[in-house]
């Protein structure tokens, strides 16, 4: 049998200072995990979002990204007759050649300036993205210097809002809609008509080309067609897949992240293990009383890493109240393949949760479990006498 | 007719520390004990008493020769099976009362019983608590802590703790040295009552008269072998040969 929980709760209560500053101590380095997970899984489901399950991107060969990829107009021909390419009601390929530029905008808050996607399409690219959908005004019309933008560009930025016009490049551009993409990375990008783009950003070839296969047999045998087609020079990847390999602009938060929050926990193992070792060495006699009353080793161990985890557990509550007004925060970083901004929210999901409770855990047995080994090996009769 | 096998033996037991010098605690020691007895164990400080209580409750091991208890030897018994045995069959009652500081008095006697009989419901315990309590006139108190506790009131909770899992072997090392004369001479008349009771082997290394007259059998400890014992009763001493 082993010892009552009780008597964990009871010590801990007993020793509340020293209780406290090991909590406190834990819910930092926990905090810390939470803000580069949340901070993490925020970026992964924007640029996750960002895509269909049959679409494929298609950029020259070699670019990897859209920003330096350079496809000549006659291309999109050629892909529009290519075998399993699927067409829309008016049968129309689903085929959209695009035009990306970027744009210098100025921050609402913390004052400065960033660049922007701007991206040109025809009515076939909003058809290839049907999670977009207006939430206020209309969509741009063709041939008119017209953008749509998303709420989180118009909360962001100066002099960007609905019917309102906005000086981008050289032009002044009319904004008439408002779009939501479900959180995806799209969110970060302002849409307006190809050829608009095309003049006033002096943009001679697409920057990629988007096609929707029929289903996912035709989308397997569509990419090693289109890269062994040597009138295309392209690659093509579908579209989930190219937007997932775009969360690497978070590699330097993972890498800062994960870096202090291994520091801190380092520290905060310390702390729990200080504070389980004067534990042990305060409870010395009273260890050696519980062992003489028949507790197993085994069950003292157990009572002694209980009460570190615990206390983990508590660091690990406190750090999740501090971090809740933090959820839905949003953020901003530079997309190294668009060198543009991309938007994303702070996410406290139940994964980051979960992997932050383990995180906490794990502190409070490694703290625990060498102090509660120690107390447990110590010879009875040396304890009594203490 | 079938002869009963004694509670405990010591079979040439010694016990050495290991140190810069090492100590010899306990040298050679043969020792029986029947069920029922109530032996006191005096000598002066360091001549072995403290090492042979912990021998007999199994919370350190002979260096040589071997113990055994119920007819079971205890090195040959592992590490759990001894705990088990502690938690069911050993009483302790030390020279301070160590009771769990955070636990109340009735916490502290409920504690030993949960791991003795861990059968019973909650209601039995508090049963078999409350009886304890009473026994050492400590009813009243089973809602204090230890820290809100005289040190007589103390070591009777203490006793208590020991006595609640009904064991067979109840230990005791000079359970009366920190206390005044009033509480001794309480807790001297506490095992009397309690061995004519409760018929548990009392085994209490002791330098204090009022318990001591009330042993079935003295032993004399000095530098770690028995040099001699007394049959109160009879009021007559012998060389231990």
């Amino acid at each position: 049998m082993g010892i009552p929980l009780n008597y964990n709760l009871r010590n801990l209560r007993v020793r509340l200072a020293a209780t406290i500053m090991t909590v406190l101590g834990i819910a930092v380095s926990v905090a810390v995990a939470l803000f580069t997970l949340a901070l993490l899984h925020g970026l992964q489901t924007s640029f996750r979002k960002h895509g269909e399950a049959l679409n494929l991107i298609l950029v020259r060969k070699g670019s990897g990204a859209e920003f330096t990829s350079s496809i000549p107009l006659d291309s999109l021909g050629v892909v529009k007759t290519l075998p399993g390419i699927a067409v829309d009601a008016e049968n129309r390929p689903l085929v959209s050649g695009e035009v990306i530029a970027v744009v210098v905008l100025s921050r609402r808050k913390g004052g400065g300036e960033t660049n922007v996607t701007i991206r040109g399409m025809t009515d076939i690219g909003l058809e290839l993205r049907p999670n977009l959908h207006l939430v206020a005004g209309r969509w741009f019309r063709s041939g008119q210097q017209e953008i749509i933008i998303s709420r989180s560009v118009e909360k962001r930025f100066v002099g960007v809002d609905l019917d309102k016009k906005v000086r981008l490049g050289s032009a002044d551009w009319q904004v008439v809609g408002i779009f939501d993409s479900g959180g995806s990375s799209q969110e970060s990008e302002i849409l307006a008509d190809i050829n608009q783009v095309a003049t006033n950003f002096h943009r001679p070839n697409y920057s990629s080309i988007l096609a929707r296969a029929t289903d996912e047999v035709a989308q397997a045998g569509l990419i090693p067609r289109i890269a062994d087609d040597q009138r295309l020079n392209l690659d093509a990847t579908p579209e989930q897949v190219f937007f997932a390999k775009q969360t690497q602009s978070g590699s330097s938060i993972r890498f800062t992240g994960t870096l202090t929050t291994i520091i801190m926990a380092f520290g905060s193992c310390f702390a729990a293990m200080n504070t389980m070792y004067a534990a042990i060495i305060y409870r010395s006699r009273e260890i050696a009383t519980l062992r003489t009353l028949g507790f197993t080793r085994a069950s003292v161990v157990a009572s002694f890493l209980l009460e570190a985890l615990l206390i983990a557990l508590l660091g690990f509550i406190v750090a999740v109240v501090a971090m809740l007004p933090f959820n839905g925060f949003v953020g901003d970083t530079l997309n190294p393949s668009s060198f543009s901004e991309v938007v994303f929210q702070l996410q406290l999901s139940r994964s980051v949760l979960f992997q932050a409770f383990i995180f906490a855990l794990l502190i409070g047995f490694v703290g625990g479990a060498l102090p509660a080994w120690h107390s447990a090996r110590r010879p009875i009769a040396d304890g009594l006498q203490n | 007719m079938q002869l009963e096998v004694p509670l405990l033996e010591f079979d040439h037991v010694s016990r050495f520390f290991a140190g810069r010098r090492e100590v010899r605690a306990l040298t050679d020691i043969s020792l029986t004990v029947a069920h029922g007895e109530q032996i006191c164990i005096s000598g002066p400080s360091g001549s072995g008493k403290t090492t042979l209580l912990n021998l007999a409750g199994g919370l350190i091991e002979p260096s040589t020769g071997s113990i055994k208890m119920a007819g079971k030897r205890l090195d040959t018994l592992g590490r759990r099976t001894v705990a088990s045995l502690r938690a069911r069959e050993i009483g302790f009652i030390f020279q301070s009362s160590n009771l769990i500081p955070v636990l109340t008095a009735a916490e502290n006697v409920d504690f030993s019983l949960r791991l003795a009989m861990p059968e019973l419901t909650a209601n039995e315990r508090l049963g078999y608590v409350e009886e304890a309590l009473e026994a050492t006139r400590t009813l009243a108190l089973k809602k204090s802590r230890p820290g809100e506790l005289s040190g007589g009131e103390a070591q009777r909770i203490a006793i208590a703790r020991a006595l609640v899992k009904r064991p067979r072997l109840l230990l005791a090392d000079e359970p009366t040295s920190h206390l005044d004369d009033a509480n001794c001479e309480q807790i001297g008349s506490l095992f009397a009552e309690l061995h004519a009771h409760w018929h548990t082997t009392l085994l209490i290394a002791t330098h204090d008269s009022r318990i001591l007259r009330q042993a079935s059998r003295l032993l004399a400890l000095n530098e770690g072998c028995l040099t001699g014992w007394v049959n109160p009763v009879a009021r007559r001493s012998y060389a231990w040969s």
